[in-house]
């Protein structure tokens, strides 16, 4: 059994993902990948079989919707917090209805970043 | 565009400023786009379609960015890369939080990022581009908006 | 054979004299129903009375409402978070009253509510993003007098909806540009070019000064800045009377004076400005392009010298009468030394404007009321003088009343104090400065006189006009009761300048 969580980072900016990493440093947590777009997100997926994904929407080549519903096809128990410009009520549901346990719009704190997480760990 | 378009885009940019840095910027008075090139070190743009059609993009220096980065990554350097990435990351977020506004119909692009000050923005032709100066921590920025 | 359903009793086999051959047209009429039901663009279902559809339906129904299976679903199901709830509640009402046998059809069938209604539809994401318009229409199905069922059909009339709401939307253009056309075509079209040439420039004005704002305590110069050359605007586009103009401009007018009572102002408080500014350099360019066309126009008509010089005064007469008539008051004008034949023409519009310029404002803030005059002593005809010369190079024009001057001695008082200049006294202004002073604008007197302000604007204007043209005011008191415009305009200068001007005809 894994001490930390395996965490895989998704999102276009490498500036986030570093931002996120160093965030999420204190958290029992294990980066195991980060990836820029949909696609490779979905490689690392299958590769690294994370636990806890942070997944940004507007990316290339396939964005985050298609890619959280395929990740909840492939494993159900994955947790999945979406990060996201888009702050429109609407995406936002459709993340949930698709399964995600979390959902943040950017920008973000570092504070809002740990708070949600830990409550989607059940930390808190 | 009308007052309410310009306002959705200059609320989105303070709350971006503020959010990430705790400080709000100050945005200056705006104005119409000449033929004159608003390109400073860095730009990174938007394309906006859907129900409203155009392009928005953020252009500032590579200071700004350099102090906005060492805030996001808590005084790591910031290289270049991550300078530039930044710009793109600006220009995102501000139109997507704009979404909030006009509804899943309003669909933005994934950014391009222009180094340099070279050449102008090319935006759309026919269609109006306003101009708003920001200012933050004495670095300046501009944000172009150019929506039907 | 007889289909058996509770919704379908109006489908069994019908007793025909040979029972034997309706029990063969039966399975024929089925695929015949079917083939129909298959093909048809169109979507075509039926209604029960509780509203729900039975299971012939056509294939292309689930294509257009984009729903499949919909044997024995509701109707009004269907319809909800689709349209609006007014117009389910409306629908509901209807289909009540095409059920009711004692109620005549083609009388119900005027109130349906479902005709070219927008229908929204969920996208891949299970967002309503996408939207059709869609028409309903409903025929009873009789039996033996009973109403049995609705035969709907249902039709996708986006197409139809579109293009009506792109010709509304030319039409409206085409009215709004007819009225611009109507508006300008009784302008000359040399005044108007010069109207153009002077609102480009009060517009590039005020993008300069917004682009070049920087510091925030510099708002109410700007403000100001930006009021005067609207006013000027607004006054070119009176003196042309160019209705649409004048009245955007006064919108936009209005949105800086909201400003101006502002103490703490963000650049976020000139959103409006900006805006109104972009909505007027739009108005500007179709104005151009709509007198470009019509500009063809204007040179094959053009009028005889003489004629032209008859309008000249005409016009000049026209308005001394009409705006006596309007203020009660009384002018004789005396226009025998004024030689319009010695106007170049080129410098004929110039002239016209000046002079209405003149007129206009020595009518309205300089001759008084009858009934004033006549207290006063003075003859109840008031007295205007025009003449024109020609010396040293300069063609000159000459506008003498007799009207009060104490207003133009309050303005002046009102500006020295204004300005705390207790060294200066009245007395000793010169001509030079009594016209720098009567000539420069103060946004404050809005506060306290508008005619003195609107004075100092149109005196601005003239200021304006004279400046580019390279012309001298000189204002000159001669008597108690007696004031004197004396303009020059030098010649050769305009010469040069009309030669250019008419290289660009």
């Amino acid at each position: 059994m894994h001490e930390k969580l395996r965490l895989l980072i998704v999102d276009d900016s490498f500036t986030i993902c570093q931002a996120i990493e160093k965030n999420l440093s204190d958290f029992p947590l294990e980066v195991v990948g980060t990836a820029g777009d949909g696609k490779s997100a979905l490689e690392l997926f299958r590769n690294t079989n994370p636990d806890v994904v942070t997944l940004d929407i507007t990316m290339p080549e396939m964005d985050g919707i298609l890619v959280l519903e395929e990740m909840m096809k492939i494993n159900q128990d994955v947790k999945i917090m979406v990060i996201t410009a888009l702050k429109d009520k609407a995406t936002g549901l459709r993340a949930i209805q698709l399964g995600a346990k979390s959902y943040m719009v950017k920008p973000f704190t570092a504070e809002k970043l740990k708070a949600a997480v830990a409550r989607m760990l059940g930390l808190n | 565009m009308n007052e309410t378009d310009l306002h959705f885009f200059i609320d989105s940019t303070i709350n971006y400023f503020e959010e990430i840095t705790g400080e709000q910027p100050v945005t200056g008075i705006p104005y119409l786009k000449g033929k004159e090139p608003v390109v400073l070190d860095y730009s990174g743009i938007i394309g906006i379609s859907g129900k409203r059609k155009g392009c928005v993009y953020i252009t500032t220096t590579q200071e700004m960015l350099k102090n906005l980065a060492q805030i996001i990554l808590d005084n790591d350097e910031a290289t270049v890369e991550t300078i530039k990435d930044l710009t793109g990351e600006i220009a995102n977020t501000i139109s997507g939080n704009v979404r909030e506004a006009y509804g899943s119909s309003f669909m933005i692009s994934v950014p391009v990022v222009v180094e340099g000050k070279a050449k102008d923005i090319r935006l759309p032709e026919q269609v109006q581009a306003f101009v708003i100066p920001i200012t933050w921590k004495d670095f300046q920025s501009f944000l172009v908006v150019c929506l039907e | 054979m007889s289909i058996n359903d509770k919704n379908d009793h109006a489908f069994s086999a019908t007793n025909d004299q040979s029972g034997n051959s309706s029990e063969l047209q039966m399975p024929l009429l089925q695929l015949v129903t079917e083939n129909i039901l298959n093909n048809a663009e169109e979507g075509i279902f039926f209604l029960n009375k509780f509203l729900e559809l039975n299971r012939y339906y056509s294939k292309s129904i689930e294509r257009i409402l984009g729903i499949t299976d919909l044997e024995e679903k509701n109707f009004i199901d269907i319809l909800e978070n689709r349209i609006p709830s007014q117009i389910i509640e409306n629908t509901k009402e209807f289909l009540k009253l095409m059920f009711q046998d004692d109620l005549d059809e083609e009388v119900i069938k005027e109130l349906n509510p479902l005709i070219e209604t927008e229908f929204f539809y969920e996208d891949e994401w299970g967002i309503w993003t996408t939207s059709k318009y869609l028409s309903f229409n409903f025929r009873r199905v009789k039996k033996s007098d009973s109403i049995k069922f609705l035969l709907t059909t249902v039709q996708d009339v986006s197409e139809k909806v579109f293009l009506n709401q792109k010709l509304k939307m030319t039409e409206d253009r085409t009215q709004k540009q007819m009225e611009w056309l109507v508006n300008i075509l009784h302008v000359e079209p040399e005044m108007l070019k010069e109207f153009f040439v002077g609102v480009e420039h009060e517009l590039i004005r005020i993008e300069e000064v917004l682009k070049n704002s920087k510091d925030s305590k510099n708002h109410r110069e700007l403000i100001e800045i930006i009021y005067r050359s609207l006013f000027i605007i607004k006054g070119n586009a009176s003196l042309l009377d160019l209705r649409f103009f004048t009245e955007k401009t006064n919108l936009f007018i209005e949105k800086v004076l909201s400003l101006k009572n502002h103490d703490d102002l963000s650049g976020a408080d000139f959103v409006p400005i900006v805006v109104s500014l972009g909505d007027m350099r739009d108005t500007l360019v179709e104005v151009r392009t709509i007198f470009k066309r019509i500009s063809h126009f204007h040179i094959h008509f053009r009028i005889k010298r003489n004629y032209e010089c008859e309008l000249l005064v005409n016009s000049l007469k026209s308005l001394i009468k009409n705006l006596s008539k309007q203020l009660d008051k009384e002018v004789d004008f005396d226009y025998k030394d004024f030689d319009v034949l010695t106007i170049p023409y080129n410098y004929r519009q110039m002239v016209k404007d000046i002079l209405f310029l003149l007129l206009r404002n020595t009518i309205l803030y300089g001759i008084e009321e009858i009934a004033l005059r006549k207290s006063i002593n003075k003859n109840p005809h008031a007295m205007i003088k025009i003449s024109s010369f020609v010396d040293n190079g300069f063609l000159g024009l000459k506008l003498k009343h007799d009207g009060r001057i104490d207003r133009i001695e309050r303005m002046i008082h009102k500006m020295i104090s204004k300005k705390n200049n207790d060294k200066v006294l009245e007395s000793s202004f010169e001509g030079v400065q009594v016209t720098q002073l009567l000539c420069t604008p103060d946004i404050e007197f809005s506060k306290d006189n508008e005619a003195l302000e609107n004075y100092s604007m149109d005196m601005e204007l003239l200021k304006r006009k004279l400046k580019e043209k390279g012309g001298r005011l000189k204002i000159t008191f001669t008597s108690e009761d007696h004031c004197e415009f004396t303009i020059l305009l030098p010649l050769s200068r305009m010469k040069s300048v009309t030669s250019s001007n008419s290289q660009n005809d």
